[in-house]
Order: structure tokens, then sequence, then C-alpha cells
């Protein structure tokens, strides 16, 4: 147990990949993209505000996403995340990549084969 | 919904967050709270179970973390350009505060860079304020690029730049499509009786428009009316700041108040600012009050007066000029006598810019030091950048980790740059304070007549220069470093691990090089300070034609209704100097307008008895001087042939006069002078005697104008130079010549101008010895810049070589052995530097040879000399580094690792 690393350690290492992947499609505001992340790894993925938005702040400063608020009519304003060229960019970057290694440690372990 | 901002607040509160930010901030975690509240209630939470599980996801210390993080990474690299702040700049503020604390953490290396940059700033302040209030902007006067000078030359008789007549200012003050303002000025001395003592004022008659031409407003009262500058009612005078404060401690009343010029009440109507000093060396300024019949054409060719112009709206200069021309064109294809002679002696007006007549002669030494100051700038660069270097092997751990956590490469370029900036920055505003010291003593130990009363201030136009020199010092000196940065290999870096990260190699060679291009251009400088320097000693050696040792001179101005006869003129200076020869202690005494070395004298020409003219033949010329009969004893200058004036030379007796052995070359080539008359006016005179050539107003640059004296018995002047030779002590001969003024003339007349002929003759120096004493200084400056650069260098080597050091001692080498290991780098560099440095100085040497008097541009003693100089120096700067590594202690060295 005290071998394998935590999935907290490799979500540190994917968050700004996560985040980049949810906004490709469509803008979203900080709490859909928590919950998504939430949901779609069925629960083993989980970011707490405390983190989630000062990563959504990061990749502002970086210029891979781009915040506006959105006011609603009896609703406090939301921040909207949409991703920018340089983000898109750096999301394929990191889609080779990822794929590339998991391919290679998927040869090396076998797990394809099992 | 709960509200969430007083317990977001309380989370943050440990953060130093800009307002906006945090507001930001707050909005963001509350939107998210509330959305996992109303979750959570929809999921069948109470409204308080819900609050207190949204809350558990805002971890107080993960979030002061993830924030801390986020923030520092902003510091370090700062955001990239965003749809709303898409610039270059944006994040500057993060990097500028980052900047900030390092430099503070680092104050020795801070203060280092910022005196180093401050002290070649504040050299390159200085000059340049010099330059400005030269030749851009002349303190007092407006748009002085649209003020010309005029002037007239006669090719034929080689009067190239001399002051023009009335008929001619009357010429182009009437030209008013050209010129839109003209006016002129004549010097003139008034006798101010308010002590005990006589006292002489330097004034100047000007036309009634002088102020409006220049564009000068008075801070108190007005300037002169076009009525007042009519014949009788000239009795009003305008005040310089100097008269008003020396005069009259500031009177704010003085307007309308009453003063006793020679004699005669003058009415003060206004006192100009500090700033307007045109002339430099008039005090007040009275209105020439001339006839209208002077503006006619018979004084067409009497030039005694300095006139300026303005540019009219929509003239250029060179338009100007061609008017000029055609003003000129008119008069010379005349019919009459004015346009015969005008032709003959090709005589032309012409306009140069007002400037270049005051200052044009200060061009080229203000040039020569622009350029050296440029060299120690550089030179204070090249050392800065090789602190930056230096000190970045001190931070090259930071560095790597930070590229290794993805900070860009290109903001940490800019991060380089804005540690430039800030650096250059302080060390402008430090050079610019120093700057204004500096312009205030240097302007307090110029010489009289150059700079000294200059106002340099520190206008806009300086401000904007040295903050440009500023500027691209920080780009210069944040070069080196930060090339070495975004051409360092980042594995290589991480390789390296730090310890020497980022090739030290490579960064201590960019430092070398700095330095023999330091080296280099001090060796320029040295060079060229040098050839300056034997020039002027070589040149304070020449004779001046006549002995200037133990010989003290003054000057007199009579009142001319006081003095209003030949006869009382004559009396006056045979009493005078009559007394004088009697004192004991005085050898020969004499008075004399044109002495060597004064501002009064003329020209004109002359013809010879017998001789005609050919056509188109302007006929002679000469220099004028008139003298008393001791005047060639008292300057001892030595009699080639005939006899000097004696005391039978009267008024009455047979006119003449005396020639210099130019003068009889040039118009008696192969004859004898002697017993020839020549004819100035109505008498012809006769050539009695011929003295030795003087050199009459530079050592530097003789006119090589022959000269013909006249006895000031039989011509008399109403101004003259008082002359005296001693065995004593010459100073001490004011009190005697003011005593024999006194005997002579109780009342009136006030002995100025009182110094030795020595100190005259000095004087006639005095702008070459200041550039050169300017120029030594900067090198120096540089030289020492130089030696700490090669210090800061080898030092550093010698700490990264401890180790190889160590084992060479451990192996056997000798103390000795381990010196010259260091010695020798430094050997390297500085001989490199020298053979740059030296084939600069050839080239800089070549163009500054019509500069150089009585030295050869390639004076190889000068070459040698500062070669060895700057050797010397440098070599010595090794010594201290070099002794540090032979006591290297080889166990110590060996674990130095």
């Amino acid at each position: 147990m005290a071998n394998q690393p935590s999935v907290s350690e490799l979500k540190k290492g994917s968050a700004e990949f996560l985040i980049l992947s949810l906004v490709e499609a469509r803008p979203r505001h900080g709490y859909e993209i928590g919950k998504m992340i939430e949901t779609r790894s069925s629960g083993d993925l989980h970011f707490n505000a405390a983190s989630l938005y000062p990563l959504l702040y990061r990749l502002e400063q970086r210029w891979w996403i781009e915040g506006r608020w959105v006011e609603k009519a009896n609703q406090r304003k939301r921040r909207y995340y949409r991703i920018t060229a340089t983000g898109r960019k750096i999301l394929r970057e990191k889609r080779s990549t990822w794929q590339a290694f998991v391919t290679a440690v998927n040869r090396v372990t076998g797990v394809e084969n099992a | 919904m709960p509200d969430w901002k007083q317990e977001i607040e309380r989370r943050l509160a440990p953060m130093r967050l800009s307002p906006t930010r945090k507001v930001s901030v707050a909005e963001k975690l509350a939107q998210h709270l509330d959305d996992h509240c109303r979750e959570l209630i929809g999921g069948g939470a109470s409204a308080e179970e819900a609050r207190s599980a949204a809350l558990a996801g805002l971890d107080r210390d993960e979030l002061l973390r993830e924030l801390q993080q986020v923030e520092r990474e902003s510091a370090w690299e700062p955001a990239t350009p965003t749809a709303s702040n898409m610039s270059l700049f944006s994040g500057l503020g993060g990097d500028l505060r980052y900047t900030s604390r390092i430099l503070r953490k680092a104050p020795g290396f801070s203060t280092i860079a910022v005196l180093t940059i401050a002290i070649g700033i504040a050299a390159n302040t200085a000059i340049f304020s010099i330059i400005n209030s030269l030749f851009l902007h002349p303190p007092g006067v407006t748009d002085s690029d649209r003020l010309m000078a005029v002037r007239v030359k006669y090719q034929k008789l080689n009067l190239k730049n001399i002051s023009i007549s009335l008929t001619d200012f009357a010429d182009v003050r009437d030209s008013k499509q050209v010129f839109s303002s003209t006016a002129a000025m004549q010097p003139a001395n008034f006798n101010y009786a308010a002590g005990p003592l006589p006292e002489r004022i330097p004034a100047s008659l000007v036309t009634w428009n002088w102020f409006d031409t220049f564009g000068a407003r008075p801070i108190l009262g007005r300037t002169f009316t076009q009525s007042e500058d009519v014949p009788g009612a000239n009795h009003e005078v305008v005040l310089s700041y100097t008269a008003w404060q020396r005069l009259f401690g500031k009177d704010q009343a003085i307007v309308g108040k009453s003063m006793l010029l020679n004699g005669q009440s003058y009415r003060v109507v206004g006192v100009m600012d500090r700033d307007f000093n045109w002339p430099s060396q008039s005090e007040i300024w009275v209105p020439v009050g001339l006839a209208a019949k002077e503006y006619g054409p018979d004084n067409r060719f009497n030039e005694s007066y300095d006139a300026v112009a303005r540019l009219a709206p929509g003239v250029s200069r060179q338009q100007a000029e061609a008017y000029a021309g055609v003003l000129s064109q008119r008069v010379a294809t005349n019919s009459d006598d004015y346009g015969r002679y005008a032709r003959s002696s090709q005589w032309s007006i012409f306009l140069m810019p007002f400037s270049e007549l005051i200052y044009g002669g200060l061009r080229m030494p203000l040039l020569v030091l622009a350029g050296s100051v440029g060299c120690v700038l550089l030179i204070c660069c090249a050392n800065v950048a090789g602190l930056m270097l230096a000190k970045s092997s001190g931070r090259a751990k930071e560095l790597t980790i930070r590229i290794a956590l993805g900070a860009r490469r290109r903001h940490l370029v800019r991060q380089i740059f804005v540690e430039s900036v800030l650096i250059a920055a302080c060390g402008t505003a430090v050079g610019i304070g120093l700057a204004v010291l500096a312009v205030r003593n240097a302007t307090l130990i110029a010489p009289e007549g150059s700079i000294s009363s200059l106002v340099a201030p520190i206008d806009r136009s300086v401000l904007l220069f040295s903050i440009a020199a500023g500027m691209a010092s920080a780009l210069l000196f944040g070069l080196a470093p930060a090339l070495m940065i975004a051409a360092a290999k980042t594995f290589e870096m991480l390789k390296e691990g730090g310890r020497s990260a980022m090739s030290s190699k490579g960064r201590q060679r960019v430092r070398s090089a700095l330095v023999v291009g330091e080296v280099g251009l001090a060796l320029v400088l040295l060079v060229g300070a040098g050839l300056f320097l034997k020039s002027l000693i070589r040149t304070q050696q020449l004779s001046p034609g006549f002995d200037s040792r133990g010989v003290m001179t003054g000057a007199v101005s009579l009142d001319a209704k006081a003095y209003d006869s030949p006869e009382r003129r004559q009396a006056f200076f045979t009493a005078v100097t009559q007394n004088l020869a009697a004192q004991p202690g005085i050898d020969a005494a004499a008075a004399a307008v044109g002495m060597p070395f004064s501002d009064m004298g003329s020209a004109s020409s002359f013809a010879i008895e017998g001789r005609l003219l050919a056509p188109g033949d302007p006929g002679p010329h000469s220099d004028i001087a008139v003298t008393t009969s001791g005047y060639f004893r008292a300057l001892s200058v030595p009699l080639r042939a005939g006899r000097y004036f004696t005391g039978q030379d009267r008024l009455g007796a047979e006119p003449v006069a005396i020639i210099d052995e130019i003068l009889a070359k040039q118009y008696w080539p192969g004859q004898d002078p002697l017993g020839a008359r020549i004819k100035r006016g109505k008498d012809w005179t006769r050539i009695v005697g011929i003295v030795a050539h003087v050199n009459r107003s530079s050592l530097a640059a003789d006119t090589g104008k022959g000269l013909a004296y006249y006895p000031l018995e039989q011509i008399s002047n109403p101004e003259a130079n008082l002359v005296v030779r001693t065995s004593a002590d010459p100073v001490a001969m004011a009190a005697t010549i003011r005593a024999a003024v006194k005997s002579a003339d109780p009342s009136n007349t006030a002995v100025y101008d009182l110094k030795p002929m020595s100190e005259r003759v000095a004087a006639s120096l005095g702008p070459r010895r200041f550039a050169v004493t300017m120029l030594l200084a900067f090198a120096t400056m540089a030289l020492l810049l130089a030696a700490i650069g090669l210090y800061g260098v080898i030092s550093y080597s010698v700490v990264q070589r401890t180790q190889e050091i160590g084992v060479r001692m451990a192996l056997g080498a000798r103390l000795a052995q381990v010196m010259w290991l260091v010695l020798s780098q430094s050997l390297r560099m500085v001989l490199a530097g020298v053979a740059i440095g030296l084939a600069a100085s050839l080239v800089l040497a070549r163009l500054l040879q019509s500069e150089l008097i009585q030295v050869s541009a390639f004076d190889p003693l000068t070459f040698a000399g500062m070669c060895a100089v700057l050797v010397a120096v440098t070599l010595a700067a090794t010594y201290l580094p070099a002794r540090r590594a032979a006591k290297v202690d080889p166990m110590l060295a060996l674990r130095h690792e």
C-alpha cells in the first residue's frame, strides 16, 4: 500500500490536462468542471474548491483558458472558462504525450495484453 | 443561501492579495459553495449540514498553499498576454516587486551596480547638459534654432567672420519678409560711482528690440521701447540679474529708480532673469540711441556691431542665407566706391546660427568629451554586466529550478531586463543628481569666457537624454546575462545541478570578453588624454613673442565728456605712465590699445605710398595697435630694425608707425620698409621701426596676421590697457596702478581687468586646459573601472580554480608559479584589450590630428607610455587575487568541491 502512488498524486500531474479537456467543447464554470471530473471518474478524482480555483487561475495566467464573468437574474455572477488557441495547442501536445506514455507503460507492463 | 463572504475572507486573511484579486477569488469561491450547498440540500441535507459540508471542501491550509504557489508563480512567471491586457508589459508589476526584493536582498551588488551606472550617467548628463545649453537650448533664448548671427567676411583680406556695420544691419533689419526681428549690440563700459572707488561696469549698447529678438522677458519692469532708442532719449537701463543682485541687493522696487553712469543719471526700466546673459560679459543694457543717418551708406565698411536676426515664420535657414547673398550682391553690383570695394575685397554678408558664433570653438572639445563620456558609460555597462553574470552564478540554482518548474525562458530573460532597468533607473536618478553637482562645480573651475557663466539646467531634453542613456545602458548590460539564459541548455543546467549551471566557462568567457573591451576603451581614452595633455604642455611652453613674466596689466576707460579732446586724453595717459615709470620696482610702463591677449584692438586697410593697386586688389590690410613709447620695453618685444617710439613722437611731429616682421615680409618682400610711408585715413605715416611678431590672442592659434603700431601720443583713444614691467611681484603692482590713475584723475576713472600678463596668456589656453582636465578625469575613471572589472573577473576565476590550484600546489607548484598562473591569465586579457585599444586609438588619433598642436597624433612616446600605465594599473589590480591564489591551502582546496 505504502508504495502505491495515491490517486491525488497522479491527479496533480494531470489536472491541467483534465481541465483543458473539459473546456475544449464549450465554456464551463468552475463548479461544473469540478463536478464533471468527479462524475466522469466515478468519484475517483475529486477537486476541492481550495485547489480547483487556484488551478483555474493559474491556467488563466498562462493564457491557456480564458475566464469571463456572466451574470444572470437572481443569481450570483459566474465565471465561465473557455479554451484559448494556446490552450488547444497545449491540449493537443498533452494528449499525444499522454497517449504515447500510456501506450509505452502498457507495453512494458503488459496491461494491454492482460 | 448563506453569506460566505465573511468565512472566505477569514480564510484568505493571511494572504496579502490585492483588493481586486481578493474580490475575484471570493466571488468564484462563493459561487462554488452556493452550487455545492444547493446540490446537498437537493439530496436531502439540512441547510446547516449542507453549509458545513460545503465549507469542509474549502480547507484553509490547502487554499492558502495553492494560492500562494500561484501567486509566487505569477510573480516569477508573469502572465502571458491575455485578451484584456494583451501587452508585453502584463505581469510587470509582479516582476518589479520580485526584482526589487531580490535587489534588496543583495545590497552590496545593488549598491555597486547602481553607483557604477550612476557614474556613467552623471558624466554623460553633465556633458550633455552643457552641449544642450550651448547649442540646443541656450538658456533665456526662445527657439534658439531660429536665431541667426549676422556676420560679414572679406575673402580677399582673409577676414572670414567679423562683426557688421550699421549699414549692413539696416539692410537686414528692413528685410521684414525674411527676418521677423533684428537687433544690434556694441560692447561698452560705464564708470559707476556709488562707493569710495569708481567701478567699471561692462555694458552693452543695444538697439531697442534686443530682448524681443532673443524672445527674452524681464522679471521686473519692461525692456526698451522704440522711442527710447534715439539720440538724447536713451537714458534708460535694463539690469542683468547679476547687476541687480550685486549693486542693488535684489531691490524689488528698483524699477523707476536712477543710477549714475559716467556721471549721468539713467533710469532703471527693467531687470532680466538670471538665465539671460547675452552678451555674457554684460551687466547692464542701454539703448544705443543712434541718429538715423548712422545707419546710412557711409558706414558700410565700418564694422563694430554684433547683430542677431530671428527668421520670420516659414523662412528656412537656407532661404535666409540665400537672401543674405542677395543683399551682398545688391551692394557689390553698385557702380559706386562701395560697390567697387565690395567686389575687390570679395565682401559679403552671411548668417550663422547664433550658438555656433558664440560657442563654435567649443564644439570640437565638447565632441571629444562627449565621446569620452560615452566610452566611460560603455565601460560602466560592461562592469555591471560582469557583476550580473557573476551574480547569476549564485542564482543558477534558483533559475534552474524555475525552468524545471515550467517557467518560460523568455520570462526569465524579461526578468533579467527588469532587473537591469531597475538598476539603470536607480543609477540614472543618482547620476542626474551627481551631474547637477558636477556641472555646478565644473562651471566654477571653468576658465573665464568659456562656460564659466553658463547656466546648464537639467531641462526636459537633458532629462530625456539621461533616461534614454539609462535605458540604453540597461539593455546593454542586461544583454550578456540575458543571452546566457536564452542560450543555456536546460538539461545541462539540470545536470550541473545549479552548482555551476549555465556553463560557468561560457559565462567566464563572456566576462573576460567584456573586460577586454573595457581595457581597449580605457586605452583609447588614455591615449586621447595623453595626446591632448602633451599638446597642452608643449603649447604652454611656446613663446608668445614677448616676455610675459613680471608684467602687470589693467585697463581704463575714459569718460567721453570729461575727456573730449585728444590733448586731454594724452595728458591723462602721459601722467599715468610717467607716474608709474617713476615708481620703485617698475622698469617700464606704457598704455596701449591692442595689447596682446586683451580684447581691444582693431584692423583696417591701408595704402602704401607710390604703389598703385591693380584692378580687383583691395589693398594691404593689417591689425592695428596704438601704444605709448614705453610699450616695447614693457613687454620686451625685440626690435629687428630701426627704432622704437620715443617721447618725440607726439602730436604735431611727423606721424610715425612701427610694423612687425610679418607685415614687412608680406608687403615689402626683399625690400627695406624703413622710411616708407603708409596711409590710413588722411595722413601719411612714416615707418620708423620693425619689431618681432607677437602672438596676440592665443598660444594655440596665432592668426599670423601682420601688425602696425601707432603712437598713442599721436592717435588718442579713450580706452586703453596699462602695462608695467616690474622686478617685483606683478600682482603687487595693482595698487600702484590704481594709485597712479587716481592721482591723474581723482574722480571718474575706474581701473579694471587688473591681472598679470602671464595669467592672460595662460587664460588663452583656458578652454583647452579645461577640456584636457576633464578628459584626464574621464580617462582615469575609465582606467579605474577597467581595473575593477579585471579584478572582479580574476578574483572569481581564482575561486573557481581553487581546486586546480590546490592540486598544482600539492604536486609541488611553487608560489611564483601559482601567482604567474593568475597573472598570465590577466595579462592575456590586458594584452588583447591593448591590441584592440591601440587599433582604435590610431583611427581616432587620425581624426583628431587637426586639434593636436605641437604634437603628432601618432606620438609613439604617448602611445607607449599610456600602454605602460594601463598594463601597470590593471596588473596591479590582479595582484591581490594572485596573492590569494598563492596562499591557497592545498588540503582545503582539494576539499573545496
